[in-house]
């Protein structure tokens, strides 16, 4: 009975030794090592204590980038997450069902491209040199585009760059919220309908409540995927013009590897787990889910 | 009851080595780790591996268009098929990537035995963290491999007396010119001050031509134009006596402002859109005739005469006269490779090296477009006209050479160079405010190093 009794712990325990090794202990020895100076040069490590987080919380560019993060989080929101609930019903309505299969699998195509090549095929596409998005902003609105170019404007780069992400994305939202749906019992839309209920209001009081748990789970993941956002921005911007499309992970990045100052980018690490962590935890309270 | 739990034992273990099993590899020592400025290693002889020890080498380079892979892996084999106890594994990554490669191996450990750089404070870092062996007892045993050298290519990787690299790719900032527009433009002489280059700016303008092709969206084209006027404003011992080392830099004469300026009277003259611009698309629109001139590396010229023909001709960044830079000066600099610090086997790989740069291989590389550090390795069977004229003109007629400031400033300067360079062209930044930054940055760097220096 005993030998039972820790045969379940053996099995876990490869898993556990990987996200120990892998995730938890690294957490720690970041918070560890952005107490110090160091780079990839330097023989050794000086402390500087919090010296680093002074910094961090008095460099611009640290504000950017937060703002850029936050800006993805909250449109992809929308774009993604709302977008993606919105087609995901209509894909899932009586009328639809028919063809839903074909639309499944046009808008999840983006989302299974490798970002590289989605990267440069928008970098291209936003070229106004040889790109076609200039053309077709002209042919729609009749607007003077000569002086448009997104990805090299400050004020533009960044919601470029927002925008092929929503455009690879939804898709992979609408899967996941469509697997839920599909998880709704026929009975309640049912009794919607025999109560008088329109398509709009059967969405709002039927499929939302029971698709709650879906919803958290594909806002967790757009929220901490803002966050971590790194691709996108390295292969379309580098982060510019300047600094104004860039991103946390890629500040650290550049921090790590490019102004050789490991510790501070280590800095940048602590804050962005502590953020998404937070963020991780607010959106379970108050959703009042993440029980499932 | 007892199979299962050996069962669930056994695999448990084994999923927990494989765990491990994927990490480490960078073992070997960390010289820089043992403290002092002294940590690289200067030669040994005598470890040479004897023959039949087995010694396998890493080789990282940055050659991926072809044919250079090829040729590298030709020239590689040919080493081990003579030598069969040596084994060369090649690693290729882009320009761009090369750099933070090296950083990421540095760090863990894993630095390859043969690795590419720029020289100036590119090659510095690497000598002062100890990952660099000192090649010069090598060179002067072999008088004929050093002396094979263009010695302006190996002085640039020369330091305190001490040779660090073999210079390989040797590289310069030439302006080029589409001949068929000047004529249009009529337009019979390249100029050779700065207020000529601006009335041949204002001719091109004046003919309906865009004067220059212009692209910043790799940023680092801007630093290359304003790095060789800096060299036209900024004193020769303050830019890279002063300000390229990394205990002294301050960043404060006023000509890095000038340069700006001078800069700035340019812009007028560019295509449009340079922030989404790279350097491929800029060269395209020369070849395309969107634009005149075009500011390019002498290592470009063979490519734009496969595409242009004798359609193109070139002439130097024009000399500012009443400014204190050296007008003599060109700003460039050779690529290099040199050896780890921290190689297992420096004889061996040293003995490498000089066949991945001895006379054969270097000519090969010029046959396939290399503008080679070698002395006589580019001739008028395997470059145009217009490249042999211009490394004459570097090597005999040029007091010397501006290091790229993007390689002769310290890394994080280097950063702020060129993060900043976009918001100066589109006016969010002044030419004081972005000289500011850099000086920040500057005092950054000098207070690290000197307060290090110090210490010691």
């Amino acid at each position: 009975m005993r030998a039972k009794k820790y045969t379940p712990f053996l099995y876990i325990i490869p898993a556990l030794a990987i996200l120990l090794v892998f995730v938890y202990v690294p957490i720690i020895l970041n918070f560890f090592w952005s107490l110090f100076q160091w780079n990839a040069f330097t023989p050794g490590m000086n402390w500087v204590g919090l010296d680093y987080y002074a910094r961090l919380f008095q460099d611009e560019n640290f504000w950017i980038c937060l703002k850029n993060n936050s800006l993805y989080a909250f449109i992809s929101l929308f774009g993604q997450v709302g977008f993606g609930l919105v087609i995901a019903a209509i894909l899932e309505s009586q009328f639809m069902r028919r063809y839903s299969g074909f639309f499944r699998t046009v808008y999840f195509i983006p989302s299974i491209m490798s970002m590289t090549v989605v990267g440069l095929l928008f970098y291209l596409f936003y070229n106004p040199n040889v790109g076609p998005f200039n053309t077709i902003v002209h042919a729609l609105t009749g607007m003077d585009t000569t002086a448009l170019d997104i990805l090299g404007t400050p004020e533009t780069a960044i919601f470029g760059v927002i925008a092929v992400s929503q455009w690879m994305w939804f898709g992979y939202m609408a899967m996941l919220l469509i697997i839920g749906i599909q998880k709704i019992p026929d009975e309640l839309n049912e009794a919607a309908v025999i109560d008088g209920a329109n398509q709009v209001q059967i969405f709002w009081h039927v499929t939302i409540p029971n698709i709650k748990e879906m919803i958290l789970v594909d806002t967790i993941v757009c929220v901490v995927g803002s966050f971590k956002l790194f691709d996108e921005v390295y292969i379309m911007t580098r982060g510019g013009p300047g600094y104004s499309s860039e991103v946390l992970a890629g500040y650290i990045y550049k921090a790590a590897f490019r102004q050789d100052e490991m510790g501070y980018a280590c800095t940048i690490a602590v804050i962005l787990f502590i953020i998404t962590f937070i963020l991780s935890l607010l959106q379970m309270k108050v959703s009042g889910s993440g029980k499932e | 009851m007892k199979k299962q739990k050996m069962l669930a034992l056994l695999f448990a273990a084994i999923m927990t080595m494989s765990v491990f099993a994927g990490c480490g590899g960078g073992g070997q020592a960390q010289a820089g780790s043992e403290g002092g400025a002294e940590a690289s290693q200067t030669s040994q002889g005598g470890d040479k591996a004897a023959s039949g020890d087995k010694v396998t080498l890493k080789f990282l380079h940055k050659y991926v268009a072809e044919p250079f892979p090829q040729l590298f892996e030709d020239l590689c084999k040919e080493y081990t098929d003579a030598n069969p106890n040596v084994t060369i594994k090649i690693e290729t990554t882009t320009d761009d990537e090369i750099k933070d490669k090296l950083r990421v191996l540095m760090g863990s450990g894993d630095m390859p035995d043969i690795y590419q750089v720029w020289s100036g404070e590119y090659t510095k870092k690497f000598i002062r963290a100890g990952a660099t062996l000192d090649l010069t007892d090598y060179l002067a045993k072999d008088t004929e491999w050093k002396d094979s050298y263009i010695p302006a290519a190996l002085g640039s990787f020369t330091y305190d007396n001490k040779t660090w690299g073999i210079p390989t790719r040797f590289d310069a900032m030439l302006y080029v010119y589409n001949k068929e527009l000047f004529t249009q433009a009529g337009i019979e002489k390249t100029p050779e001050t700065w207020d000529e280059f601006i009335a041949i700016c204002e001719k091109l303008q004046g003919a309906g031509i865009t004067p220059f092709s212009f692209g910043n969206g790799i940023v680092w084209d801007a630093p290359h134009w304003y790095g060789a006027l800096w060299g036209k404003c900024v004193p020769e011992e303050i830019m890279q006596g002063q300000d390229y080392e990394v205990t002294t830099v301050k960043i404060d004469h006023p000509g890095y402002i000038k340069g700006l300026e001078y800069f700035k009277q340019l812009q007028p003259y560019f295509t449009p859109n340079v922030g989404s611009t790279d350097h491929e698309m800029l060269v395209q629109n020369f070849y395309a005739g969107k634009g005149a001139m075009a500011y390019l590396e002498m290592l470009e010229f063979q490519t734009v005469y496969d595409n242009m023909g004798d359609n193109f001709g070139w002439f130097p960044m024009p000399d500012i006269p009443g400014e204190e830079g050296d007008q003599d000066r060109i700003h460039g600099g050779p690529e290099g490779l040199c050896v780890s610090g921290y190689t297992a086997n420096p004889d061996v790989t040293v003995d490498v090296l000089k066949h991945l740069t001895s006379p054969d291989a270097e000519k090969r590389k010029a046959d396939a477009g290399h503008t080679s550090s070698l002395i006589g390795a580019m001739t008028s069977d395997n470059f145009c006209a217009q490249a042999l004229e211009a490394m004459d003109w570097v090597l005999n007629e040029t007091s010397g050479m501006i290091e790229w400031c993007d390689c002769g400033f310290e890394s994080r300067i280097t950063e702020v160079l060129l993060k900043n360079g976009q918001d100066y062209i589109d006016e969010r930044l002044t030419a004081e405010e972005y000289i500011g930054k850099m000086q920040e940055a500057a005092n950054a760097v000098r207070a690290e190093y000197a307060g290090e220096a110090a210490a010691e």
